[in-house]
């Protein structure tokens, strides 16, 4: 146990024990070079530093990053375990259009805050920007709320259990991921072509506030027991809506 | 029609038409500032050598009447990357290795964006379907990560699902 916790709280210690290279963290285009006294600086061996042009784009950060962000996220995740310089360079490109987190049940949410168990991917550059949340997981459990307490500002996008009380989607909204901008509400049930649906969130107190950020609130409802798409269902200006009334909306096949 | 004289690092002139070489923001700037109106000023490419030169030569002649490439406002989304290649850059882009990493840094150096895309673009695609061995192996990158850090690396990747 004492070794498997070493090992997961180095992933968060690596960062600071690795000296970063010149040519990762900084905008440099050259580097300077001494084969005798390599220290990654001006070269004092005959009292002048010498220019080494580089010779594989690797070493310049700006092109490694373009090289980078053109791969998969698979080969991205393959490129992370190359070397020390290419792990560093794959945490300084966003794959926003690629990556996102998906936490299948409580143990994964519980790695993610309880630092006795798996650490958090903090190398990972906006992983937490879109986030599946387990639909298991009640949004007053301990750690689901200490995770969203925790990570929430950095989430972009959010996928939730359509079933959480309205206490805990205003919390999310207003106070934990105030930079929200898309809220995905999951459900299973089944949805009529052009009946009105009530998504099954309480509350009734009058919210006059809108959400800061949040631009999108999609409804998704999966028929149960059956492993079809699923239908959706798009509220275009969620500051139109009494957050704090029921969300009455007219469902469609998406 | 107005010309320039460039000088690899070898040594070599190589006389330019100036409509070809526009797509070099370096040479382009050097030209609107310096004026290089005398046919006999030579501008020096230290870091680019005459075979490579030649090569950029031949980009910017086939591509000089492409639209000018629409720079990101780091303000907006990462754009979505374009994975076209076009036959004729398909072909021209064909060589070994060590010439295609001197085409990307002669494309850095002059500020060629439409040259350094497709060398980046072909330079991902070497990389892509490989394992990091065989990346290592391709590079001639020695493996500096530890056992443990390998294995930490191969924890977070679990986090990540492609969208």
């Amino acid at each position: 146990m004492m070794g498997k916790r070493s090992l997961r709280s180095g992933g968060i210690c690596r960062k600071s024990k690795r000296s970063k290279l010149h040519s990762l963290n900084e905008e440099v285009v050259s580097q300077y070079h001494n084969d005798d006294d390599n220290h990654g600086g001006p070269s004092t061996l005959s009292g002048e530093a010498y220019y080494r042009p580089p010779t594989t784009p690797f070493e310049l950060p700006h092109i490694f990053r373009e090289i980078l962000a053109n791969l998969s996220l698979k080969d991205w995740m393959s490129c992370r375990l190359v070397s020390n310089n290419w792990y560093d360079a794959c945490s300084t490109v966003r794959l926003s259009n690629k990556i996102k987190m998906v936490i299948h049940n409580a143990e994964k949410l519980m790695a993610l805050v309880d630092e006795r168990m798996d650490c958090a991917p903090n190398d990972i550059p906006n992983i937490y920007e879109d986030v599946e949340l387990p639909i298991n997981v009640p949004i007053d459990d301990v750690p689901m709320s200490n995770f969203l307490t925790k990570f929430g500002h950095r989430m972009k996008r959010l996928v939730v259990p359509a079933g959480w009380s309205m206490e805990g989607l205003k919390n999310i909204l207003f106070k934990q991921c105030v930079n929200l901008e898309e809220l995905v509400l999951v459900m299973k049930g089944v949805i009529h072509r052009g009946r009105r649906q009530v998504v099954p969130v309480e509350g009734s107190e009058q919210e006059s506030k809108s959400p800061p950020k949040l631009k999108k609130l999609r409804l998704e409802i999966y028929k149960a027991n059956v492993d079809l798409p699923p239908t959706c269902v798009d509220i275009i200006n969620p500051q139109f809506m009494g957050l704090g009334s029921h969300f009455t909306i007219r469902g469609h096949r998406a | 029609m107005p010309f320039v004289n460039l000088e690899s690092s070898d040594g070599d002139l190589v006389k330019v038409d100036v409509d070809v070489i526009k797509c070099s923001v370096t040479i382009n700037a050097l030209i609107e500032h310096l004026g290089l109106e005398d046919d006999n000023e030579v501008v020096p490419l230290q870091n680019v050598g005459t075979e490579t030169l030649h090569k950029v030569l031949a980009w910017a002649k086939h591509h000089k009447d492409d639209l000018p490439s629409v720079d990101d406002d780091e303000d907006d989304p990462p754009r979505e990357r374009r994975t076209d290649i076009t036959t004729w850059d398909a072909n021209f882009i064909k060589m070994e290795q060590i010439q295609l990493f001197d085409l990307i840094l002669a494309a850095n150096y002059l500020d060629i964006s439409g040259l350094l895309d497709l060398g980046c673009k072909i330079v991902a695609d070497m990389i892509k379907g490989k394992t990091a061995d065989e990346i290592r192996t391709m590079f001639n990158i020695v493996n500096d990560l530890t056992p443990q850090e390998q294995e930490q690396i191969r924890k977070e990747n679990e986090w990540c699902e492609e969208k």
